[in-house]
């Protein structure tokens, strides 16, 4: 029985450890105001997770998107959930169906007061489809 | 507009008719107490109501019907068969129509063959049958939908405005399957791991009809026996299945692995851990009684588990974490309320049966014994470390509708560092403890007195690895030791227990275990990458990139040959995959029918008359010419799909004995692109050459345009065309740019070379003096960018989960034997 005593001991305290490991990495949503009020005097910040979308003009064009040289890399502009616009900076290309997203999360921080995402996530929508591309 | 709904109607009413005959089958094996006809009868009804469905579903969508919705959402014009296939399930409903399937055919060989609580057990596999039928009912009472059924139309499901002023539109082609999943492995991984997810509910009926029984001391050998050969087979395929999606994600997605802890794929390999849990916990209760209250509660939770998995993947809570997680389609209410049923009535059962069972009687416990549950707990551990972040937007959901503030928490930033740091450590232990444990198997005693040469001969071999490779982290060292000496322990084993019994269900585990290891060393060997595209040129490629970027990858010009570290590489063109091989994509002409095209003669850019079929015409592949010294050149094919404004790369994997060398293109100059500037304007007369930079441009001769070519314009239009041969280092390319008039208006079409990056137009003529001239203009050479990976030893990975599902094959087709020798209680 001691054995099994032991056993379950360093169970719980292992399943302990993984709970106090996960606290300690996981990350937040935040929004832009928040993400920036964490930054430290040069501008840079801890790694966040952002929701928002895309910014649009009156026309429901998306504004803001700058390729980068051979389209290796861009930039474009996001808006969060309180409305707050920043670039957000990307170092890779431009993702599949990026401009489709109704909802985009970046995972990334700021480095001397630009956003850099580091990670791209795309809600795409999947009940809504724009007319054009029914017809 | 006489448009017939026969085969939808249908298909809905055979949804009903599933459900119903499930929910009749269900209730009916419960209060009857033997075979009845009815059941078969109701069993039949069901099995055919569900196939109908199939059918139906299958027809729409092969008469294109896009005024279904479902039809419309994952079908599209020339898609070719197998994919047409696999859009059956590609959506949420026809994936819960697959589960179905499976769960009939186990509900059936349940029927059939099972003696061991027939009856109980299929009114619980037909209980799970009711909910999933539940699912794809699309029945409203009121507001309240009751599943969403794959029958309905695209005008009740799409909101535009199009079906206001022409209710009768129907769309004339689909949004058709995502070109991610436009491959062979997305045909088999989806219907290999919803069978894995529907066998998972055997042990678990098994389980709950056990826990029913009030004398159950008298089936406890006959439970044990039972439940060990579903769980083999759960395993099996439930892992053959998760490997299924590893090997495709590693071939079609560009992120260069083949597993990221992706919330979807979380969701998955926490009920496979806990399934392996659960095997060994049955193999322990059958030696010793008073485990059995756990063998009891794992398929419980393992089943739980499923459908916690079911109901992240499917309920859109994952939303924001996952990349590939459903979004809601109105399922999430009825989701989880299946899994509070999951969940709470079998605990229900275990409590109250829990003081019955039978308990532990303290007697000493043997080395064997301890080796198992140590190794329990670990796989129970691992399944808790990832269940937890996985779980983070659960948490949050849970504390909000308590207090009513979101924690707003996300899952960890890296996520591939954050669990492998906790993995490794039990994939350290279950390598040691696979290999030590069995050393106090009964029979293999003689072989334990030769432990310490294990020791030695896997320290040796170890170091020799660390030779080749130079591994400086300890947890990696550590990892490398254990699973060699589990693949040695594990052969030794599978030698002697050979001469000596032959092959028995020990020999079985042995293999299972042996597998693990290798894919244990793979999965080490192989995440010891190395880059082979390192940029050495000492140029940035682009300055917003971080430097890993700009250092791990190379820029190629078309037909500019580079020198890499030990090798070489020219980047030929785009192509197309043709049923005669592959064809350089500029050379192709589209026709209407998107699998049929011209293919158009390299010199003149004349059509031939041949038709070529290009199967899948959206798949261009980069060709890249790959040389090392002394060895034969071989051609790699990065691929990109495009289709609309959606762009996938793929990669090509280069396999050889010890490795893989993965090569992916990041982004390339696409040809739709090109912006022209001018390079010079320059009159010559025929048979003069033009020297611009570094090619030089012969003119030939001028002729008149061919009658056949200029068919296709307005009638009275004269037209001359310049025979021109460019020529650079080593290639000459043949133009042709050609003039037409008619009246006062002039019209140029350009001969344009894009291997140079140059076009040529004749853009004016003096015919008395015989001059021309030509416009010369220049764009980008055609470039792509490249990461080229070299893997080793990934096969392992491969290799070791074919060995270990071949290892369950086996055990399930030998009994188990007794491992400790103990007396049966």
């Amino acid at each position: 029985m001691n054995n099994v005593r032991i056993i379950a001991i360093a169970l719980l305290g292992l399943g302990l450890l993984v709970l106090i490991s996960t606290a300690r990495n996981t990350s937040q949503y935040v929004d832009f105001q928040e993400a920036q009020k964490r930054q430290d005097t040069k501008g840079n910040g801890p790694w966040v997770h952002l929701i928002g979308n895309l910014v649009q003009n009156q026309q429901e064009e998306i504004i803001g998107i700058i390729q980068g040289p051979h389209e290796t890399s861009f930039s474009f502009l996001l808006k969060d959930e309180k409305g707050k616009i920043e670039r957000v900076w990307y170092p890779k290309p431009m993702p599949t169906d990026f401009t489709r997203a109704e909802k985009i999360v970046v995972v990334g921080r700021f480095v001397k007061k630009q956003f850099h995402a580091k990670k791209i996530l795309l809600k795409c929508p999947s009940k809504y489809q724009a007319e054009d591309s029914v017809l | 507009m006489n448009i017939s709904y026969l085969w939808g109607d249908l298909g809905h009413l055979l949804t009903i008719s599933t459900f119903v005959s499930a929910a009749a089958l269900s209730y009916l094996s419960f209060v009857s107490t033997k075979n009845s006809r009815t059941l078969y009868a109701l069993f039949s009804i069901h099995g055919i109501s569900l196939i109908g469905t199939w059918i139906c579903l299958y027809i729409l969508l092969f008469q294109q019907r896009y005024d279904y919705y479902y039809v419309w959402s994952h079908m599209s014009n020339w898609l070719s068969l197998p994919y047409q296939i696999s859009c059956l399930w590609e959506g949420q409903e026809g994936s819960f129509m697959l589960w179905m399937l499976f769960q009939a055919i186990l509900a059936g060989i349940c029927l059939w063959k099972k003696k061991y609580l027939k009856l109980r057990t299929l009114s619980i596999l037909m209980a799970i049958q009711t909910l999933l039928g539940s699912m794809i009912l699309g029945v409203y009472f009121g507001d309240i939908a009751i599943g969403s059924s794959p029958f309905q139309l695209t005008r009740h499901m799409l909101n535009i405005p199009i079906f206001q002023t022409e209710p009768h539109f129907i769309p004339t082609d689909g949004k058709g399957l995502n070109l991610l999943l436009q491959n062979y492995w997305m045909i088999i991984h989806p219907p290999v791991l919803f069978f894995g997810f529907a066998l998972t509910g055997v042990p678990f009926a098994i389980t709950l009809a056990t826990l029913y029984q009030k004398n159950f001391g008298k089936y406890y050998q006959e439970f044990l026996e039972s439940i060990r050969k579903w769980t083999l087979l759960t395993i099996s395929i439930l892992g053959i299945g998760i490997m299924m999606g590893a090997y495709w994600a590693y071939e079609t997605l560009n992120f260069g692995g083949y597993w990221s802890w992706d919330p979807v794929e979380n969701a998955v390999y926490i009920p496979w851990i806990l399934t392996l849990a659960q095997l060994h916990m049955i193999r322990l209760s059958k030696d010793k009684k008073h485990y059995l209250r756990y063998a009891l509660t794992l398929p419980i939770l393992s089943f739980s588990l499923v459908w916690y998995a079911t109901f992240l993947i499917r309920s859109g809570i994952l939303g924001d974490s996952s990349v590939h997680a459903f979004t809601d389609a109105g399922l999430s209410g009825q989701l989880l309320s299946a899994l509070i049923l999951f969940i709470s009535i079998p605990l229900l059962y275990l409590l109250k049966a829990w003081k019955y069972l039978p308990k532990a009687n303290y007697t000493q416990k043997n080395s064997l014994e301890m080796g198992m549950l140590i190794g329990i707990s670990l796989f129970l551990l691992m399944a808790f470390q990832v269940l937890v972040p996985t779980s983070i937007p659960v948490f949050n959901s849970l504390i909000q509708m308590l207090s009513g503030y979101s924690p707003q928490w996300a899952p960890p930033i890296d996520a591939i560092n954050f669990y492998a740091d906790f993995q490794i450590w039990f994939a350290i232990g279950i390598a040691i403890l696979s290999a030590i444990v069995p050393f106090w198997v009964p029979h293999l005693q003689a072989l334990r007195k030769s432990i310490s040469w294990f020791i030695f001969l896997v320290l040796g071999i170890a170091s020799l690895c660390l030779l080749v490779f130079p591994l400086a982290d300890i947890r990696h060292i550590l990892l490398l030791s254990s699973s060699l000496f589990s693949v040695l322990a594990q052969i030794s084993y599978l030698f002697y227990t050979w001469k000596k019994i032959g092959f028995n269900s020990s020999s079985a585990a042995g293999l299972s275990h042996l597998g693990i290891a290798m894919m244990l060393i793979g999965i080490l060997l192989s995440a010891q990458d190395q880059n082979l595209s390192t940029n050495y040129t000492g140029k940035i490629w682009n300055s917003n990139f971080p430097d890993e970027i700009n250092t791990d990858n190379m820029l190629l010009f078309q037909n500019e040959p580079r020198k890499m570290l030990g090798f070489q590489l020219v980047y030929q063109g785009i192509y197309k995959k043709t049923e005669i091989g592959f064809q350089p994509a500029h050379l192709l002409q589209a026709t209407h029918n998107p699998t049929h095209w011209i293919r158009l003669d390299s010199v003149q850019k004349i059509p031939r008359k041949d038709t070529l079929k290009i199967p899948e015409a959206h798949k261009n592949y980069f060709k890249i010419q790959y040389q090392r010294p002394n060895k034969s050149e071989i051609s790699l094919w990065p691929q990109v799909q495009y289709q609309e404004d959606r762009i996938v790369y793929s990669p090509h994997i280069a396999k050889y004995w010890n490795k893989d060398i993965y090569t992916h293109v990041r982004t390339f100059s696409d040809p739709q692109k090109i912006k022209w500037t001018p390079e010079t304007e320059k009159w010559i007369k025929p048979q003069d050459s033009l020297l611009v930079k570094d090619y030089t441009i012969q003119f030939q001769t001028v002729e008149p345009v061919p009658p056949e070519i200029l068919a296709d314009y307005p009638p009275n239009t004269m037209a001359l065309q310049a025979r021109l041969l460019v020529k650079d280092k080593e290639h000459s390319y043949f133009v042709q740019p050609k003039i037409f008039v008619k009246g006062k208006e002039l019209g140029f079409l350009p001969g344009t070379i894009p291997e140079l990056g140059i076009r040529l137009t004749l853009i004016q003529i003096r015919p008395e003096t015989e001059d021309f001239l030509f416009r010369v203009e220049r764009t980008q050479k055609p470039w792509i960018i490249i990461e080229m990976i070299e893997k080793p030893f990934i096969h392992l990975i491969w290799i070791g989960a074919c060995l270990s599902a071949l290892g369950m094959f086996c055990a399930l087709l030998n009994p188990s034997t007794s491992l400790l020798h103990a007396k049966k209680f």
